[in-house]
């Protein structure tokens, strides 16, 4: 069931990709599309995490999702007008979360799928 | 019970985190299909190599559309010359207008003339011990040719009784200015590196003569290998490939013009 998150994502990307390709943002929001659209990676990273924790919580997530994405824009946006380059704070903040996420839920498989391996040679073992 | 333990729960994750994957996957394609149309459409402004190669096509664009229009002049002229054959009227107008062209410089001449080349000087000004870096930077303007350096050629040359003259191949025309930009010259909105040909056609003898009396251009220069002139008998200069739009400028009325040349009479009556 884990790797249901990425089909999802797959499917969400050829749908809109086959059927919103004249509809672009203007260049000048394009940057801030692309923190978005990655501190939506961010989010999805952190569910699955929790979710693999048992700590998932429905309402947490959906809102974690939406407020990142739209604050990550908008911090961005404001670091524009103020002249300070926060787009590469939030890249450095959000792209260091996702690999952090990322690093803890291939632990989790790896170590379950260690364990399973060890089940199995021992229940060979036990067969013999 | 502690507000984190409260929050551990073993609600089912996957399909809340399958729905928002779907959204993101979506958000990632918009974003994908912005970067894609602007690598096409725009100049990227962040990227200085882009702005390179954007500057590299203009130019070549620029080029190409300069020399589509030497061609249309060409076949202008040819048509022109064509004309010619069909009546006397015709022709006479046309003779005019092949004058008129000549002088207006968008066709090509050949003809005898001179050839000035400017440089900059390969020695630098003398130096002395004492002498502060401003002075000396301020010496030293005078060993590099600038755009004045070429308008006083011209204007001398043009004085002498020039009839057509390039600089650089780039024809000179009533509109045509000479100015820095930075560290280059342009001529013609083009840019000009030195060193500086310039090629007059026109009475060699009073042309070179324009360009070495004592006094004049070739004494302002502070070394004698920047400034050269050279008789030739045989210049072909290219017609001027540039635009020609005439906006403001119209043919005055006659009494306008009737107007304007009594000024003009009473100017010069009262120089005498």
């Amino acid at each position: 069931m884990g790797w249901m998150p990425i089909v999802g994502l797959f499917v969400g990307f050829l749908i809109a990709y086959i059927f919103i390709s004249p509809a672009t943002v203007p260049p000048g929001l394009a940057s801030y599309l692309s923190l978005a659209a990655l501190a939506g990676v961010d989010s999805i990273c952190g569910g699955i995490r929790a979710g693999i924790e048992g700590k998932f919580h429905d309402d947490i997530f959906l809102s974690g999702f939406v407020m990142n994405t739209l604050l990550a824009g908008f911090l961005a946006y404001l670091g524009d007008r103020i002249g300070v380059d926060l787009l590469l704070a939030a890249v450095v903040a959000l792209g260091g979360r996702v690999f952090l996420n990322l690093s803890l839920i291939r632990r989790y498989y790896l170590t379950r799928w260690a364990l399973a391996r060890k089940k199995d040679s021992s229940r060979r073992c036990a067969g013999d | 019970m502690s507000v984190f333990t409260s929050q551990i729960s073993n609600k089912p994750w996957v399909w809340p985190v399958t729905t928002l994957g779907f959204v993101l996957g979506g958000l990632l394609a918009l974003s994908l299909k912005t970067q894609d149309r602007i690598r096409e459409e725009q100049v990227p402004t962040t990227r200085i190599t882009g702005l390179i190669a954007a500057y590299g096509d203009m130019r070549d664009t620029a080029a190409e559309q300069k020399k589509k229009i030497a061609d249309l002049q060409l076949n202008l002229n040819k048509y022109q010359r064509a004309a010619t054959t069909e009546s006397d009227t015709a022709r006479l107008l046309s003779a005019d207008l092949q004058k008129a062209n000549l002088l207006a410089g968008t066709v090509a001449v050949t003809g005898p003339g001179v050839v000035v080349t400017l440089r900059d000087a390969q020695k630098q000004p003398p130096q002395t011990p004492d002498m502060s870096p401003e002075t000396f930077n301020e010496l030293r303007k005078n060993f590099i040719i600038h755009d004045q350096d070429i308008q006083a050629v011209l204007n001398e040359l043009k004085a002498a009784g020039a009839e057509a003259i390039s600089v650089n191949d780039q024809r000179v025309v009533s509109t045509t200015a000479v100015r820095c930009v930075g560290p280059t010259v342009l001529v013609n909105n083009i840019p000009t590196p030195v060193p500086v040909t310039i090629k007059a056609i026109g009475d060699p003898n009073a042309l070179l003569s324009g360009m070495t009396f004592a006094g004049g251009v070739q004494d302002a220069y502070p070394d004698k290998s920047m400034f050269s002139v050279d008789k030739a008998k045989n210049l072909t200069l290219p017609a001027y490939a540039g635009p020609t739009p005439v906006r403001w400028a119209k043919p005055a009325t006659e009494d306008k013009a009737e107007q304007a040349q009594k000024q003009s009479d009473e100017a010069t009556r009262t120089e005498k």
